[in-house]
């Protein structure tokens, strides 16, 4: 019981997923239930995507939207 | 206070003359300072310091023909002017106690840059009919400012704030749109083609 306590945690399965697979939950899957970890691990999608602060461009990067305009203003 | 230290204090009250609802609430003010100052409470810095903040603040409500709260145009002015909160405290703190104006400042906090609401390619075409026409009497200088910061910098400036050329400055012979927090690299040759 003991080792398949340990492969459980081992293999990240929570509570939540270990209720998921039972219709009906026997004493031993109670005693189980008990045992396994409540945290899931959060996958990439799930977990929140840090974002980076918005800061303004650099001289580069302007000067690169200013050639972009630059065919249609007239005198240069 | 002395005549010539007075001096500053005339072009301030000249400069309000127009509204005199604020004009008013300018001089109670001062008469407020003016005791703290000869009690030595404050320096004559910092009075000196007061006075123009909350000078320039009252002018800068009087930039929308919009009857608009003083808060509104309160969170507009710390956008571009962040470190003059703690110099607008004891205005806001006073105008408070008076029952004039019911303001909160201590929730506004450091202004985060947020993308413009229209397209990349609307301000794109905006940027380029302003440089086309540059000297269109339809076209407002927060406009222009709106435009030139969505298109080159990907940043929105919220609508009560008012910006105008003069925030624009020349640096190393760079312009650059300046707030307290953040400055804004623009073209020599777009801003000179609109300052003409």
């Amino acid at each position: 019981m003991i080792e398949i306590i340990k492969i459980l945690n081992k293999n990240n399965i929570s509570k939540k997923i270990f209720k998921q697979t039972f219709k009906t939950i026997s004493p031993t899957a109670t005693y189980i239930l008990t045992k396994l970890n409540n945290n899931e691990k959060k996958s990439k999608s799930t977990s929140r995507i840090l974002k980076r602060k918005k800061r303004p461009k650099s001289k580069e990067e302007v000067d690169k939207l200013f050639e972009d305009i630059l065919p249609y203003i007239p005198g240069y | 206070m002395c005549i010539k230290k007075n001096y500053f204090l005339n072009k301030y009250i000249k400069s309000l003359k127009k509204d005199k609802n604020k004009l008013n609430l300018f001089e109670n003010y001062t008469d407020n300072l003016m005791i703290k100052y000869h009690k030595k409470e404050i320096s004559y810095l910092l009075l000196k310091k007061r006075l123009y903040v909350a000078k320039e603040f009252l002018l800068y409500c009087t930039n929308s023909n919009k009857s608009n709260s003083y808060q509104y145009y309160l969170d507009g002015y710390l956008w571009i002017y962040t470190n003059y909160k703690y110099y607008l405290k004891d205005f806001i703190y006073t105008c408070k106690l008076w029952n004039t104006h019911d303001l909160h400042i201590e929730n506004i906090k450091i202004p985060k840059l947020v993308r413009p609401r229209c397209s990349h390619e609307i301000l794109k075409n905006r940027v380029i009919t302003i440089l086309q026409n540059p000297n269109d009497k339809h076209l407002t200088q927060k406009y222009i400012i709106d435009a030139f910061i969505g298109y080159f910098h990907w940043v929105g400036i919220p609508t009560n704030v008012y910006c105008s050329f003069k925030n624009i400055k020349l640096v190393n012979n760079e312009y650059f749109f300046i707030t307290h927090k953040y400055k804004f690299y623009l073209p020599n040759q777009v801003i000179k083609k609109v300052l003409k």
